[in-house]
């Protein structure tokens, strides 16, 4: 993993498109602003993975498991 | 066009009718093209499949069928792709999951669809809902009232 030490209000840069910015540092807190496209959406990784367990969930349904809601 | 589905079997559909997620969803970013569709017209549920990937296909319903106080608050980077914010224009559906305790609603990440661009997003939802909640009990509420 690249490691890089930043202050607050420095940046980095992710490929041409994509700035992430040191915001704030409070104790063990770092508040993070990044632009980045619309096309490459931007997500907090826990969120991430349990929504991308939920797709994977829901993608494994049969059509008789809904038979409750129909 | 068609596709030989795994669930639906083979199905004809146009371009017009196909529905571009440009980004994807979550975990599934290589699936942009979608339909919709109903294989039991007048269920709550329908389903979006994959056109480019047979075996991929999510069943949906609209969220506030089941839970009347959904709300739904996003973020404008998930609102720009999908252009004008039009409340009618706009549907709103989320994924339902299967496990062993029942079904459950995916209440923090939903299919927000512009129905005249025909462009989706899966967005997050500012409102804290869960990405597992439960209708276990409410479903068989349902029942017995069908």
């Amino acid at each position: 993993m690249l490691v890089l030490s930043r202050q607050r209000d420095e940046s980095i840069m992710i490929g041409e498109d994509v700035v992430v910015t040191i915001v704030d540092v409070r104790g063990d807190r770092v508040r993070l602003g990044i632009d980045a496209p619309t096309e490459i959406p931007v997500h907090r990784r826990e969120v991430y993975e349990a929504i991308h367990r939920e797709n994977q969930r829901s993608a494994a349904a049969k059509i008789d498991d809904l038979d409750t809601i129909r | 066009m068609d596709i030989n589905t795994s669930r639906f079997g083979r199905l004809q559909f146009s371009m017009a009718e196909t529905i571009c997620f440009p980004a994807g969803l979550i975990g599934l970013e290589d699936c942009r093209s979608w339909i919709l569709i109903s294989p039991r017209p007048g269920d709550r549920v329908i389903w979006v499949q994959s056109t480019q990937q047979a075996e991929i296909a999510l069943p949906l319903v609209d969220p506030r069928t089941f839970v009347h106080d959904f709300s739904l608050q996003i973020e404008p980077s998930d609102w720009a792709p999908l252009g004008k914010r039009e409340a009618d224009l706009l549907q709103v559906l989320v994924t339902v999951g299967s496990r062993e305790t029942g079904l459950s609603l995916n209440l923090l990440a939903p299919l927000v669809i512009n129905c005249e661009r025909r462009i989706g997003r899966q967005v997050i939802n500012l409102n804290d809902w869960a990405v597992d909640h439960s209708l276990g009990t409410l479903s068989s509420d349902l029942q017995r009232t069908a």
